[in-house]
């Protein structure tokens, strides 16, 4: 039974390593990125698949540890997760069968994966309004302290 | 690189020139680089200085090797602005000149340790070009280092110094050079926004040269060095920066560091990359995007890496996707469940029935 599993996850590729925010079928939460199927997704434009049909036979992911070792992935279908024009992560899955995947598949991944893009890009606009708002008090406390400073001279 | 790139400065020729070369190595010519034509070099070099590139213990023959440099340095001392900047500058444990013939034999023995073309070798390359700008390094400034190199190379050699033996040097020089400054428009504003932080990679360089020599073996070695000194070098180099400043921004430095220490600290992470992350990057086998350092830093702004891995909100497209996308373990498993007690309840019916 679970030989037939599928495997989805949000993959965030960080400089060395992959981070799995969410995913279904594993259980770990990061991995290195030399090898991995996600480094070579982030390298496509938005909404481009990325697919390998049988990741035993491809040389760029002979040595990835999910092909050699459990859960022995052969099938992987992925796409970019893209924020502010930076494909930042990727929405897949896989499969450990080789398997088809038609056009309304590829269209139900593509889809998710610009809700998931969606998401993210909400979240750094909202780093960057607290950060603004943040060096705004900043810069408020030093016009007070000056505005303090130039009292005590004055007297 | 266009063909005026290929083109000496007023500023630059003058001196000696090479006979058999043309005066500048030029940019977008470099080639390739092959075991063979690095084999070349090395051999050169073990005759001029009679360094082997073996041990990196010991420096080999350090009067062969001091006359090379002198002579280098000599030549260099023609152009003022190269020559000043040809210097390490956080190491005051040595004289100038001797701090000198070290970074000559580091940097030499760093160009040498290029073997080929890979892709690897090219991204380690454009990471040390990036921290070369980051610190005012021009690619003229390359340029005449280059030359210098060069006639040094020709003059020492003498009849050694065949024209496929100083092919090899220009090839590889270019190829060098090209890399460096491979993506320069890139990274000319990150100077203004940071500068304390851009002063960081050239001390990470030119620090510790004693280990230097010891770990200048390959390039890989170097990215180590990189990471091995960064925290260190870090704070050499804010001090050194905030030293250079007028009293004046330097206590409205304070004031606004004491109020913000935080936000500062959260600000760098969120808008630059360390050294030991740059050299991580340099490191990898994998291709990486054109825009690889703001994609990181878009990424590490979203602030998801490393959260709690349960967000509900991320967890249901993941759901949602194993569900689309074929059957997971626990619903096969189910439905299997679900079939054998449909066939449990309809042959005890069928049974109830019969009887």
């Amino acid at each position: 039974l679970c030989s037939q599993c599928t495997i989805c996850a949000i993959v965030l590729v960080d400089i060395s390593r992959l981070w799995y925010k969410s995913r279904v079928g594993i259980s770990i939460t990061e991995k290195h990125r030399n090898g991995s199927f996600d480094a070579y997704t982030i390298l496509g434009a938005e909404s481009e698949l990325f697919i390998v049909e049988d990741a035993t036979v491809d040389p760029k992911f002979a040595e990835n540890s999910f092909v050699i070792n459990h859960p022995f992935i052969k099938f992987y279908a992925g796409t970019p997760l893209v924020v502010n024009g930076c494909n930042v992560g990727s929405f897949c899955i896989m499969d450990t069968k080789t398997r088809e995947f038609d056009q309304s598949s590829q269209n139900k991944l593509t889809k998710m994966a610009k809700m998931i893009s969606n998401i993210m890009a909400q979240r750094r606009d909202r780093f960057l309004f607290e950060m603004e708002l943040t060096a705004g008090q900043h810069v408020s406390a030093q016009m007070v302290d000056a505005s303090l400073r130039a009292v005590s001279i004055s007297r | 690189m266009g063909n005026a790139a290929c083109v000496a400065s007023g500023a630059a020729v003058h001196g000696e020139q090479p006979q058999s070369l043309a005066l500048m190595p030029s940019l977008g010519d470099g080639g390739e680089i092959t075991p063979s034509l690095n084999k070349i070099c090395m051999d050169s070099w073990e005759l001029l200085t009679g360094d082997t590139c073996a041990s990196v213990d010991v420096i080999p023959n350090f009067a062969r090797l001091g006359m090379f440099s002198a002579q280098v340095l000599q030549r260099l001392n023609e152009y003022p602005e190269v020559f000043a900047a040809f210097r390490p500058r956080t190491n005051r444990q040595h004289t100038d000149t001797y701090s000198r013939y070290i970074l000559m034999y580091r940097l030499i023995r760093y160009m040498l340790s290029v073997k080929d073309s890979s892709l690897k070798i090219k991204q380690q390359l454009r990471l040390m070009g990036r921290n070369h700008m980051r610190i005012g390094v021009t690619e003229e400034h390359t340029r005449i280092f280059c030359q210098v190199l060069l006639i040094t190379v020709e003059k020492q050699l003498g009849h050694y110094g065949t024209k496929k033996v100083l092919s090899a040097w220009k090839q590889l020089l270019n190829f060098i050079m090209e890399q460096f400054f491979f993506d320069k428009i890139t990274f000319i504003g990150h100077f203004t926004q940071d500068p304390v932080g851009f002063l960081a990679p050239v001390a990470a360089m030119h620090r510790n040269s004693d280990q230097m020599l010891s770990e200048c073996g390959s390039v890989q070695s170097s990215v180590n060095l990189y990471r091995q000194n960064e925290e260190d070098e870090n704070e050499q180099a804010a001090s050194d920066y905030a030293f250079s400043q007028p009293v004046e921004v330097s206590s409205t430095e304070c004031v606004i560091g004491n109020a913000s220490s935080t936000v500062t600290n959260a600000g760098n992470f969120f808008t630059d990359l360390s050294v030991s992350e740059e050299a991580l990057l340099g490191s990898l086998d994998v291709p990486v995007c054109h825009n690889e350092i703001e994609r990181i830093l878009t990424l590490r702004q979203t602030r998801l890496l490393d959260s709690t891995p349960s967000d509900p909100e991320f967890n249901s497209f993941a759901t949602l996707g194993a569900g689309s996308f074929g059957v997971s373990c626990q619903l096969k498993l189910l439905f299997n469940i679900l079939f054998v007690c449909n066939l449990c309840v309809l042959s005890v019916l069928s049974a109830r029935l019969y009887w």
